[in-house]
């Protein structure tokens, strides 16, 4: 794939996690610097199109005749209604725990690479706005992906007896631990620094691992906007 | 870049609205918007070209 398809791709799709474009990437400077400019556009855009909704008091308008009795008490009957059947339909609703997302996400396809280059970890991992330090983890899978609507940083681990599944969740904080064991996964939910950790394996974690990959993990991975300050 | 979006046209505006703020892929853009999966990656490609050149333009003012 020469610069032209690869810098196409990129105007149209800044996030893509396609091997060919990645693959290029680790060997073009030009080009990274052109995925990085398109994913701060992107934030940009995303900022532009976000818009806070103030709080306060209500304004009321301005309006010197005032309904009838009848019009107003018919008004505050049909806000009443509304109210209770959005209640009683959000009630209704089966609620997705961060569990079960996790789980879910999971079995989406990916493409696993003999191993994952620091350059391309930093790519895969922009739009979540992380920065991760392997130190020596044998890193298989990066990507930046949705998950309840948020950007989270997928990665998989080769950790000699097993891919293990690592997901960063910077926005989904959790008091306490969450174990995982549905689908063929194994794993736990742990608090972090950054929101929370889900750290997964087809398998059963040695003595004492899981413990460790997370204690890891809350060191190094760190917020990329705080690290470039 | 509120200005820039603004003036950017509806046909460009859409499918870059729903790729990077709903998160839809291109397939599920042609779809929403009854498009070929083609005209949806162009009309991206070229939301972002015009929109950098608005920014550029700007900030050269």
């Amino acid at each position: 794939m020469n610069c032209l398809e690869v810098r196409r791709i990129l105007g149209a799709m800044p996030s893509t996690g396609q091997a060919p474009v990645a693959e290029h990437l680790l060997t073009c400077d030009a080009c990274l610097a052109c995925a990085q400019r398109m994913r701060r556009l992107d934030e940009l855009i995303r900022r532009a199109l976000t818009v806070p909704v103030p709080e306060g008091p209500r304004v009321r308008p301005a309006t010197t005749a005032r309904r009838p009795l009848r019009d107003r008490w018919t008004g505050w009957q049909a806000a009443a209604g509304a109210a209770i059947a959005a209640l009683v339909l959000w009630t209704a609703l089966p609620r997705e725990t961060l569990a079960s997302s996790v789980v879910g996400h999971l079995s989406h396809p990916m493409e696993l690479a003999p191993s994952v280059s620091d350059a391309a970890l930093a790519v895969a991992l922009g739009p979540s706005k992380l920065r991760l330090d392997p130190a020596g983890h044998h890193v298989i899978y990066a990507n930046s992906c949705l998950l309840r609507g948020h950007r989270v940083a997928h990665l998989q681990l080769d950790s000699g007896h097993g891919a293990i599944t690592i997901i960063v969740m910077p926005q989904e904080p959790i008091a306490a631990p969450t174990v995982i064991d549905a689908s063929g996964f194994h794993g736990r939910i742990v608090p972090a620094r950054h929101g929370s950790v889900a750290i997964l394996g087809r398998s059963e974690f040695r003595a004492g691992e899981l413990e460790e990959l997370a204690a890891w993990i809350g060191g190094a991975i760190h917020d990329a906007q705080l690290s470039k300050a | 870049m509120r200005t820039a979006l603004a003036r950017l046209d509806a046909r460009y505006r859409e499918p870059l609205v729903l790729q990077v703020l709903i998160g839809l892929s291109v397939k599920e853009i042609a779809s929403e918007l009854q498009l070929s999966t083609g005209a949806v990656f162009t009309r991206l490609m070229r939301a972002r070209t015009k929109l950098r050149a608005a920014l550029d333009a700007e900030a050269n003012e």
